[in-house]
């Protein structure tokens, strides 16, 4: 096994994995259930999620050299441990379809028009297949090299829009601050901060385990610095009904770039930033699936299930959903649900009954000692 | 050997998806679409909706392009009329006579004709909204009477109208009103305020092309109340006040009469800011306007010393009451139109969410009738330009 993923490679996967998906698709969902509390329920969410996986983290780092996907039979049992298995993948599988979605609805809407949806799916899942076959390591390495400049680019895009900001609103984020509002952003951004618990499945890929929760303190911290450099701006700038009313508002914030004609059509730039983030987001994803069915099948290598499973994921990805708002209605009623338990909720359960049966395990060896 | 043909064989695979890449499917070629820069809507004398399309002629943009050598014959842009019973169904009947394909990407300025304005301009936004290709960034102007009549333009100093139209936002002659700003305006009860166009005849133009013969202007400003142009309108120094009121203006040319014989003393502003602030006292909302401004003498006719530090602080005054009247007179005048034009409701939002849904729903009322507003102004004079004295004083002196 190579244990060659280094921390900073762990920082840039989930930087680009968080700020690309709750920036360019969730904005306009999560203001439309926070409104002015966006950005306060963000970084609650966020902070929970760091909390709720720690058991995760603990269960993993107990046996840093081997899979819970292998070991968690011992754990909970063998029909117990495959039905959470099951679920894990159910829910990567939803994850990679819904970003798989997304994707292909943006640029099929906004630069595409005309060509049909599989044309664009076969060739971003021929790259993305293509990684997944060629390991864990591949995908973080990826993730490496466009980090620094996708997060410059998205860190340099709030400062060109700073004209169409309504300074005096600034107030009303603290203003409008209730139980009701907060509980809508605080559900999403948990669940997508949560994603980062997926690398208790990939521990012993890991150079550093020992850092890994530190890594994802840091990894929360950055993207929440840029996630609020770009939804306070959107929300400043449109306000909360427009810009939960906008498909794209990430997107109009640029095009209100008012410095030339050369940046009011900036927004091309953004294709090219968010299909590199969620080249690797997805390919992340569907490596966790394969990973898991290959433990699960008892198949020493994740790659025969490479190429079928990015397929199923594109078809799965076509059939989800017939328009935008049943995507966003399935997102928030379908696969929001499934991968809180699969974040959270398995990886407690088994860190529980780890807690209840090691005692009596080390009474059991010490007895036959 | 084998590895040889392995290699050869990832890279024919590798090269495989640059073909699917070539961007050939479902092309838009560039030469099959026409560029709109500007939308024109208005209302027909039978009622219907008139929408005119300003496309860019790239072919004529070209020396040569137009059959024969030489600069190319013609306005490098054309309009294109309909009339229908709504914009999509004007939009078809256009876009079923052009040889190309109408793209909005484009479009930075939408210009309504008066009538439409009066019926509303909800239809507009809706219509905008949804064109994804539209940038919620194009301004919207209201003309006086016909919208047609901007077509008479003639063009002097630019090359296409649009970009007129633009310099004057980017100059801050007139109000910045966004597509976005509408929107937002809507949210709230649709009350904004809209730059008016102006067109006058000139006898010297009219001899160079008879056709082209409406010089185009900035005029005041349209009161929309409702999403509804209303009356009465603002006119061209209540324009300077509703710049100013919104901080839309970076410098301005104010004369006030002089604090010793009363002639005309010209000053320039710069810097210019208001800010607004919702009070709440004793549960009675009011409203504080607080406008700062640096400025320094342009011109004076008076025979005045400046160098005396009383006189100036005069001057300074006489400009504060100058433009405290002029933001308060539109002020009053929006409130005559029922119309909140400065979105105050957003900034009781913003402070006071609980009082704001207690006024949501009489808020109209409140705001023409009850909603005290105090404006105040500070203007810094602390330059006196080239010279103390004036040169009548000087001559007098003498």
């Amino acid at each position: 096994m190579l244990k060659n993923i280094s921390p900073l490679q762990i920082f840039s996967l989930f930087n680009l994995y968080l700020f690309t998906t709750l920036i360019a698709f969730l904005a306009g969902e999560l203001i439309a259930g926070s409104k002015y509390a966006s950005p306060v329920a963000t970084i609650i969410g966020a902070f929970l999620a760091l909390l709720l996986m720690y058991p995760a983290y603990k269960l993993a780092s107990s046996r840093p050299e081997e899979f819970l996907t292998e070991y968690g039979r011992e754990i909970v049992g063998s029909v117990l441990h495959n039905i959470f298995i099951v679920l894990v993948i159910i829910s990567n599988l939803f994850l990679a379809a819904v970003n798989l979605r997304n994707l292909t609805d943006f640029l099929l809407m906004e630069y595409l028009l005309g060509t049909p949806s599989w044309s664009i799916l076969l060739v971003f899942c021929v790259c993305i297949a293509y990684a997944v076959r060629s390991g864990l390591p591949t995908i973080f390495r990826v993730a490496q090299g466009i980090f620094l400049i996708t997060a410059i680019v998205f860190f340099i895009i709030p400062f060109l829009s700073a004209a169409e900001i309504e300074k005096d609103m600034l107030i009303a984020l603290y203003t409008h601050l209730n139980f009701v509002h907060l509980g809508s952003g605080t559900y999403i951004s948990l669940v997508v901060f949560g994603e980062l618990s997926f690398m208790y499945l990939v521990f012993p890929y890991l150079k550093s385990p020992e850092k890994l929760y530190r890594t994802f303190f840091l990894t929360t911290v950055s993207s929440l610095l840029l996630i609020l450099s770009h939804l306070i701006p959107i929300l400043l700038a449109f306000g909360p009904d427009l810009a939960s009313n906008l498909t794209y508002p990430d997107m109009e914030l640029i095009r209100f770039i008012r410095y030339g004609a050369f940046f009011e059509t900036l927004d091309p730039i953004l294709i090219i930033l968010w299909l590199t983030s969620l080249f690797v987001k997805i390919a992340f994803t569907i490596f966790i699936i394969v990973t898991c069915l290959a433990h699960l099948t008892k198949t020493r290598d994740h790659k025969p299930f490479t190429l079928s499973i990015t397929a199923f994921s594109a078809i799965l990805s076509l059939s989800i959903a017939r328009s935008q708002p049943e995507l966003n209605e399935f997102v928030l009623a379908g696969a929001l649900p499934t991968l809180l338990i699969a974040e959270f909720l398995i990886p407690w359960i088994y860190w529980i009954v780890n807690l209840i049966r090691a005692p009596k395990k080390n009474m059991d060896k010490q007895a036959a000692e | 050997m084998r590895i040889l043909k392995k290699k050869l064989t990832t890279l024919c695979l590798g090269l495989l998806p640059l073909i699917l890449l070539s961007g050939c499917w479902s092309s838009h070629e560039i030469n099959n679409r026409s560029f709109v820069t500007m939308m024109l809507i208005d209302l027909a004398e039978d009622g219907q909706t008139e929408l005119t399309l300003a496309f860019i002629l790239p072919n004529r943009m070209i020396p040569g392009m137009t059959g024969g050598g030489g600069a190319p014959k013609g306005e490098p842009f054309t309009f294109v009329t309909h009339k229908a019973e709504n914009i999509s169904q004007a939009l078809s009947k256009i876009s079923v006579d052009l040889s190309r394909a109408i793209t909005f990407g484009h479009t930075q300025i939408i210009i309504i004709g008066e009538k439409f304005a009066r019926q509303g301009v909800t239809p507009i936004l809706e219509f905008v909204e949804r064109q994804t290709a539209f940038h919620l960034s194009s301004n919207i102007f209201v003309t006086q009477g016909d919208v047609l009549q901007v077509t008479k333009t003639p063009l002097v100093f630019e090359q296409f109208l649009s970009v007129i139209l633009t310099k004057y936002i980017r100059l801050h002659f007139t109000l910045d009103t966004t597509v976005k700003d509408v929107i937002i305006a809507d949210y709230k009860g649709g009350d904004i305020l809209m730059p008016l166009l102006s067109f006058t005849k000139h006898p010297e133009i009219e001899l160079e092309n008879p056709k082209k013969d409406l010089w185009m202007g900035t005029d005041g400003a349209a009161i929309i109340s409702g999403a509804k142009m209303v009356s009465p309108t603002l006119n061209s120094d209540e324009l300077r006040g509703a710049l100013w009121i919104s901080s839309q203006i970076k410098s301005s040319i104010i004369s006030v009469p002089s604090p010793t014989d009363g002639k005309e003393i010209s000053c320039v502003m710069q810097n210019i800011s208001t800010n607004f602030k919702p009070i709440l006292k004793n549960g009675e909302l009011s409203f504080q306007i607080k406008s700062n401004a640096k400025a320094f003498i342009l011109d004076t006719k008076s025979a005045i010393d400046l160098s005396e530090g009383e006189l100036l602080l005069q001057i300074e005054k006489n400009l504060n009451e100058s433009v405290k009247k002029n933001m308060e007179s539109v002020i009053n005048k929006t409130k005559k139109a029922k119309s909140d034009a400065f979105l105050m409701s957003n900034y009781v939002d913003w402070r006071y969410p609980k009082i704001w849904s207690e006024l949501k729903p009489r808020w109209k009322d409140y705001y023409s009738t009850r909603l005290p507003i105090d404006v105040s102004v500070n203007i810094d004079l602390d330059r006196t330009g080239g010279s103390y004295r004036s040169i009548t004083l000087e001559n007098q002196t003498k």
